[in-house]
């Protein structure tokens, strides 16, 4: 072993580290070598120096930075998860603007402000033409708080009369002439009409006919299958050659006692006078007069409904007709005790009782369900395709 | 007795790592006020400025604090301790070289101001002037460190200074015993190459 080799050993040696043979034979040469034994004092040296170094002891605010640090840092952990917590919020933006959608739907298509109505019926009710149309009219409203009456089991939601222009524009809808309501549309139109009538259905208008509240809305100059399916939902009754009405509606037994009391007022008396024109047209709809089976005829009777409406205008805030409801994004309507979904169009019904097995089973099978089943004790519906009536649990 | 006093202190860091694991912060505040200054010192000496170690050093519980759950017990507390702070210390000294700073003082700088600092500090009076001499050698043998490649000026500290063994060593730097009595072999020899030059050796 040289001097060389002895001196790589060094180090190994200083810190005790060596191999007991190797430390044996680097000893061997020290004490035979004085250069290397003076290296190896060198280096000792050198450790020694640096030894001596004095210690860095870490400032008092040490521990507190580091607590600092640590706050900081779970801070911006905490910081962090909204980031995660932002993607749920995508579903709940997402109903929201579903529900922004369809409320307005629901504005556009029942809150549509009755003073556009108005105001265009009080300038076209000053046409003489329309004054024996506008007795019609009020004898068919007249008829409708009968019906509304008899509807809500002889308690009437509201003291006056349920006459108004709202009745007045569910007679109209109850026409069911396309013809009919396109001519309403341009009448209402060049009556100075602010906001001309749309081809949205007002579904609800000719199907609700219950006691809770809701605006009044202008007819609709056309019709849809959707809206045939409500006139005939509501059991009115049409026009030979069209969809046959529902034969259980309990409306069309009641038109003929309102026929007759109607004979006893009046104003309605001039009415008869004026059944041989075509303004018959539109109460037929409602009830079981017969109307306009002849379609150009039903234009006229709608221009008259809109002179109508403006006499009645002052109770137009009584009409009570039932509103629809959207849950789970479905469009409901209350009739006849019964909440309908859109798009009933007479289909076969599965019954089911609440408290059933099967309604647990189908509950358990559509989450959406349950808020359904709170419009009401009865409730018609659709599930997988199939239409179901709930009914209220077997007594 | 003094590895009697090592064995009795490892346990108790281990129960701190448990403790600090079940969610006891002042068992980790135990850890810290344990080793704060070992941690401090070394990473003082490996980098040569207090402020950058502070930032170190602080950061090394931080994130010994984040990743304690994951501290497997299998080497000391210490040792992983000095495993994260030469990461950090090391990172930090790549950002500043990559930053172009340099506070390295030059060679020739050091030995016009300070030839034979060490005699003249162990020979002066015991005055202000031996205090400014005794200043002097330590800034000396800092630049001297501070001129080592860090692999060996890691391996010198953490030999030299604060007498870790070879496999604790070797340990915090993730590399063979051998490699590590290599690099401080080369250190030593490094070192006392510049000391004498400097006649502080």
């Amino acid at each position: 072993m040289n001097c060389a080799d002895v001196r790589d050993e060094f180090s190994a040696l200083l810190d005790g580290e060596l191999e007991p043979e190797t430390r044996e034979r680097v000893e061997r040469h020290l004490a035979e070598c004085t250069e290397c034994l003076r290296e190896l004092g060198k280096l000792k040296e050198l450790d020694e120096l640096y030894r001596t170094l004095p210690r860095e002891s870490a400032p008092e605010d040490l521990e507190s930075r580091i607590h600092a640090a640590l706050r900081l840092d779970s801070n911006i952990v905490r910081l962090r998860r909204p980031r995660f917590e932002r993607r749920s919020l995508w579903p709940m933006l997402a109903a929201a603007a579903v529900l922004v959608i369809v409320m307005g739907a629901v504005v556009y298509q029942f809150g549509r402000p009755s003073r556009f109505e108005m105001a265009s019926l009080k300038e076209t009710s000053e046409q003489p033409a329309a004054e024996a149309e506008a007795a019609i009219r009020m004898r068919v409203t007249e008829d409708m708080e009968d019906k509304h009456s008899e509807a809500l089991g002889g308690v009437r939601s509201s003291p006056e009369p349920l006459v108004s222009a709202e009745a007045q524009t569910l007679s109209e809808e109850s026409i069911g002439k396309d013809e009919a309501l396109a001519k309403a549309g341009e009448l209402a139109q060049q009556s100075g009409l602010d906001k001309p009538v749309t081809g949205k259905l007002p579904e609800r208008q000719l199907s609700d006919q219950s006691a809770t509240a809701r605006q009044p809305e202008p007819p609709a100059p056309s019709a849809s299958p959707m809206r045939k399916d409500f006139d005939r939902m509501a059991g009115l009754k049409e026009a030979p050659g069209r969809v046959p009405p529902a034969p259980e509606s309990p409306q069309a037994a009641a038109m003929p006692r309102d026929e007759g009391r109607a004979q006893l007022d009046g104003r309605r008396r001039e009415a008869p006078a004026s059944q041989g024109t075509p303004a018959q047209a539109a109460p037929p709809v409602l009830g079981a007069i017969p109307h306009a089976a002849a379609k150009p005829k039903a234009a006229p009777p709608v221009e008259a409904e809109e002179r109508v409406s403006s006499s009645t205008g002052s109770l137009e805030r009584d009409l009570q007709v039932a509103p629809g409801k959207v849950v789970a994004g479905r469009q409901f309507q209350f009739r006849e005790g019964t909440w309908y979904e859109s798009g009933y169009t007479d289909e076969p019904l599965t019954g089911i009782r609440r408290g059933s097995e099967e309604l647990r089973q189908l509950i358990a099978n559509h989450d959406d369900l349950p808020g359904i089943l709170e419009l009401g004790e009865r409730v018609v519906c659709r599930l997988d395709g199939e239409w179901y009536r709930i009914e209220p649990a077997a007594e | 007795m003094v590895e009697v006093f090592e064995t009795a202190r490892t346990h108790s860091d281990a129960r701190l790592v448990e403790q600090c694991r079940n969610g006891d912060d002042s068992a980790f505040d135990e850890l810290v006020r344990r080793y704060k200054d070992r941690v401090f010192n070394v990473v003082c000496r490996f980098l040569g400025n207090r402020e950058d170690a502070l930032d170190v050093v602080q950061e090394v519980f931080v994130r010994a604090y984040r990743s304690i759950g994951g501290f497997q017990g299998r080497s000391k507390v210490y040792t992983w301790l000095y495993s994260i702070a030469a990461n950090l210390a090391r990172n930090r000294l790549r950002d500043q070289s990559r930053k172009g700073r340099d506070c390295a003082v030059s060679l020739e700088g050091l030995e016009a101001e300070a030839p034979g600092i060490a005699q003249r500090a162990a020979t002066a009076d015991p005055t202000p002037r031996k205090a400014l001499e005794r200043k002097e050698l330590e800034e000396a043998l800092q630049q001297c460190l501070s001129e080592l490649q860090d692999h060996y000026r890691l391996a010198f500290v953490l030999r030299t200074i604060e007498d870790l063994s070879y496999d604790e060593i070797a340990e915090v730097m993730g590399c063979p015993t051998g490699t590590v009595k290599s690099r401080l072999n080369h250190a030593r020899r490094m070192l006392r190459e510049r000391l004498g030059q400097l006649e502080v050796l």
